[in-house]
């Protein structure tokens, strides 16, 4: 039976049982209160049958705030211990355990209930029992802890009568509840294996059941397997889900009980609904098992998205990006030139939009290869890895400048380079709509919108027609909105009539484009300093001196053209010939030194922030404290807009002060490996990421990429 | 208006409790990361002052095996071992065959078997322990250092200073002074394998008892 399903009828029977607990009141058959807690015994039958074998539960029922203990109980504690006093010839089982909780305590993780629980014991009588009540006694003896333990004792006896056995009234309610709060069977196979470096629980279970999984963690009844405080990282591939703990200490020694292993896995779904498996598993040992850092905990599986899921998303990311500030602009000229083709026929409009798309289509299929290629050379790459590059950093605010100075007015480009604001009417016009959609791509690229890190994030993983397809179709999602204003007349009759308003308007559209280029100028000072900033700058202003020549030149004469095109090789071939030694492809290692160093009273150095490393975090994790990491990048803007709205807001701060939230900070500003595969491993090859880990040990929590001061401290004060 | 100035002051205080939280979280996560306490192999090094305020350093007791204890003297399970004079006999056991025994109290400020100094000792007096050295580890370092989970906790080195046995004292994962009857001394056990030049044969067991109350 499907495993969702089952849960679903736990639901219903604990409903069920919760109107039939109002009804009927149970009376135990014997009872012992002790300081800290009460336990009861009901059997759930009135009367006993010869050979026939008898159900009870022991209930216990710890005062608020404090906890009883599982079988195993982790790092510190101890089970229940039960002594039957049984008339000759009964047997007792042991007793069966509710699915347990964590209950970390400081550095220490324990296995146990914080709220009333009952153990079920079977008795059996045997084949003939006299004909009189029977005398049946239990001396337990249990621990209960708060930030204290008590142990606690209870000596227990009652009677039971002979007869055919029937439901006592109100124990089909409890026992059924009782027996709901059981792990239930596994439907699935499994296998552990165990190394000095780690321990690795595989379970085969099938696509559609670890879809459901939003987490999991592993309960292990044997003993020495892992430092139970330890992150279980859960993931999901080919042979099923993976629960992968590292370990350290001895090299485990598998005696003869060692060789199956038993536990509990308990498994969030999509709900949030927790439920328990039992699991009998044969256990080996394997020396080549090392836990590799995944993102400890993460459930790969619950993140998963299917291929049209993910065209889906890239569709929708691409839609947003248009609204994105890199964009905007380019958008807004694309609106402009329709505005001014407002009596341009149908026809020029619709080829003005395919031949946009198509410049779009292009680049992103360019942007698609080239992510293959360097997939294909083993490289980790991720959305903006273009921008890791100080060179294509420069080109793109070069490419905007221009663009700044062309929107101000400072020259017009020629009919060659097809004007961006030209009428629609000349058939040059076209390769213009299909070179301002290759400039959307590249000025999108920084730009990562909410639903594209895990539509990109899939594609990262997938065959290369899949990869292709998601890029594809994140390009038609930039592209869609004009194309639809450009095939629906409709739309085009809301746009504004043309008018003077427009030069004004082409104006202030170079602002943004400018700030862009500053921002843009920022992200290369980070990477390689001030040095590599300046010679931006002079590249900027020669560029600016060949734009103004050949507006001066472009309206005059032969001769006046070719003293522009030597005043151009002047200036421009020692800038090109130098820019490799002050810009540099590959991002310097120079300023990063100074980068991890926060500012004093910055938010980041109020928060204590500190360099990511996953040694770091499991230290620190180890340590038994709460662990935020946050993913990020100069050149993404989403983060920084993030970081300085959630992070830099005075109560979040106080909260990580408060609840000793350890900061962490992953920059991906240059390339980064670590950073990369980090991101992989949650299914993500771009930034912002957000990652909380709860001081419990349990699984990380993927928060959303946009980033509020009250989700924040809904996890921090959690 | 008038609250401004005490708020800022929070804050630095704050920020400066902050600060050292972090710093403390990742020493101690080195300590962690650093040694791990593998039998068979070194104890991890410590050196320490004792309640008399000598520095006890483990490196300088070579030659003689170490006794480590995790003690807090209100638990229950360690009520028992000194009620019933099980903790005393194996104590005195081995301290007579020349093992330096060390009670370690891990216990952090305003918790469970948090004391002082002569709190300790008058403790110990009380009790007629016969342990050699009482150490106090309100920050839990050394605790962290030896993964020590509950009181008791044993850990057992030898005069070459490796890790002989780590776990439980007995069998008897039991408060009853009761239990005390047949319970098998792991530890006692442990030295008689290692004074017969065997091998310890039940070299880790599982700790039982109440959580040593680290500082967190």
């Amino acid at each position: 039976m499907h495993w969702l399903f089952k849960s679903r009828l736990f639901i219903v029977s604990l409903l069920l049982m919760a109107m039939g607990q109002s009804v009927q009141a149970q009376t135990p058959l014997a009872a012992v209160d002790n300081p800290q807690t009460r336990l009861e015994i009901f059997a759930e039958k009135t009367t006993v049958a010869a050979g026939e074998p008898l159900w009870l539960a022991l209930r216990f029922t710890p005062s608020e705030g404090w906890h009883t203990y599982w079988e195993n109980y982790g790092d510190s504690g101890k089970a229940p211990s039960l002594n039957w006093s049984l008339p000759e010839g009964w047997t007792a089982d042991a007793p069966l355990y509710p699915v347990p909780h964590r209950i970390p305590v400081g550095p220490l993780m324990n296995y146990g209930y914080e709220a009333p629980q009952s153990l079920l014991v079977r008795l059996t009588p045997p084949a003939a029992i006299p004909d009189q009540p029977i005398d049946l006694a239990l001396s337990a003896e249990w621990l209960v802890c708060a930030d204290v333990c008590i142990p606690e004792y209870g000596d227990l006896a009652f009677q039971m009568i002979p007869g055919s056995g029937t439901v006592a009234p109100g124990m089909a309610a409890l026992f059924a509840k009782a027996r709901a709060a059981l792990p239930h069977q596994s439907p699935w196979q499994a296998s552990a294996r165990i190394s000095n470096a780690a321990f690795a629980l595989d379970v085969d279970m099938p696509k559609d059941d670890a879809a459901l999984v939003k987490s999991a963690y592993f309960y292990p009844v044997n003993e020495g397997l892992f430092g139970y405080a330890k992150p279980q990282a859960v993931s999901y591939g080919e042979d099923g889900l993976q629960l992968l703990v590292a370990r350290s200490g001895s090299a485990p020694q598998l005696g003869e009980h060692d060789q199956i292993l038993r536990g509990v896995l308990v498994i969030t779904n999509d709900n949030g609904l927790d439920e328990g498996f039992e699991i009998a598993a044969p256990l080996s040992l394997d020396t080549t098992l090392v836990a590799k850092s995944n993102g400890l905990g993460f459930s790969a599986a619950g993140l998963q998205i299917g291929l049209f899921e993910a065209i889906a998303f890239a569709l929708l990311g691409g839609i947003i990006l248009n609204l994105m500030p890199c964009v905007f602009p380019v958008l807004s000229l694309k609106a402009f030139s329709l505005i001014r083709a407002h009596g341009a026929g149908e026809k020029a409009a619709r080829h003005d939009g395919l031949a946009y798309m198509a410049g779009i289509l292009c680049s992103f299929f360019a942007v698609g290869v080239v992510f293959l290629a360097l997939r294909g050379a083993g490289a980790s790459v991720g959305w903006g890895f273009q921008l890791q590059s100080p060179m294509v950093v420069t080109i793109i605010a070069l490419i905007l400048f221009v663009l700044g100075l062309n929107l101000m007015g400072m020259f017009e480009f020629s009919s060659r380079f097809a004007g961006i604001g030209q009428g629609l009417t000349e058939k040059k016009g076209l390769s213009g709509a299909f070179f301002t959609g290759v400039l959307a791509t590249i000025v999108a690229t920084p730009c990562t919108a909410p639903f594209m890190a895990s539509a990109l994030g899939f594609a990262m993983v997938q065959p290369a027609p899949v990869v292709l397809a998601i890029f594809t179709s994140l390009g038609l999602g930039l592209a869609l909105p004009y194309v639809a204003v450009a095939f629906i007349p409709l739309l085009r009759h809301l746009l504004p009539r043309p008018g003077p308003w427009m030069g004004v308007f082409r104006q202030f559209l170079a602002f943004p484009i400018f700030l862009t280029v500053i921002w843009l100028l920022w992200v290369l000072g980070r990477q390689n300093g001030a040095d590599a900033l300046g010679y931006a700058l002079l590249m900027l202003l020669a560029l600016a001196f060949i734009v103004w020549v050949w507006g001066i030149a472009g309206g005059r004469g032969r001769r006046a053209q070719i003293v522009a095109l030597g005043l151009t090789a002047l200036v421009t071939i020692p800038m090109i010939g130098s820019s490799g030694t002050f810009i540099g492809f590959e991002a310097g290692s120079l300023v990063k030194d100074i980068k991890d160093q926060p500012k004093a009273g910055s938010y980041e150095d109020k928060l204590a922030v500190a360099s990511w490393s996953p040694e770091k975090r499991d230290q620190l994790r180890e340590a038994g404290r709460p662990v935020f990491v946050y993913f990020t990048a100069d050149w993404c803007i989403t983060c920084k807009v993030n970081e300085r709205v959630a992070l830099a807001d005075s109560d979040v701060i106080s909260a990580v002060q408060d609840g000793s939230v350890a900061v962490l900070k992953a920059d991906w500003t240059n390339k980064d490996d670590r950073i990369a595969k980090e991101l992989a491993a949650f299914g993500r090859n771009g930034v912002p990421l957000y990652l909380f880990y709860p001081a419990d040990g349990s699984a990380p929590k993927i928060l959303s990429q946009i980033l509020t001061p009250a989700l924040l401290l809904a996890e921090f004060k959690g | 208006m008038s609250m401004r100035f005490p708020n800022l002051a929070g804050a630095f205080v704050l920020k400066g409790a902050a600060l050292l939280f972090a710093a403390a979280g990742l020493l101690a996560g080195a300590f962690v990361a650093q040694a791990q306490p593998m039998i068979g192999e070194e104890a991890p090094l410590f050196a320490a002052k004792n309640t008399r305020g000598e520095t006890i350093s483990l490196e300088a007791l070579r030659g003689h095996p170490v006794i480590l204890e995790w003690t807090n003297h209100d638990c229950p399970f360690v009520k028992k071992h000194y009620e019933t004079g099980n903790m005393q006999k194996t104590q005195r056991a081995l301290v007579e065959a020349g093992v330096t025994w060390i009670s370690i109290i891990s216990s952090a400020p305003g918790t469970q078997g948090h004391v002082s100094a002569d709190e300790a000792n008058s403790i110990a007096a009380s009790r007629g322990s016969y342990a050699d050295h009482i150490i106090l580890d309100p920050q839990g370092d050394l605790g962290r250092l030896y993964k020590a989970r509950t009181t008791p906790d044993m850990f057992l080195i030898d005069g070459d200073g490796t890790l002989l046995y780590q776990g439980a004292i007995d069998d008897k994962p039991s408060a009853r002074h009761s239990s005390i009857e047949g319970a098998k001394n792991y530890v006692l056990a442990a030295f008689q394998d290692m004074q017969a030049g065997q091998p310890v044969r039940e070299a880790e067991t599982k700790p039982y008892g109440c959580s040593v109350k680290y500082a967190f």
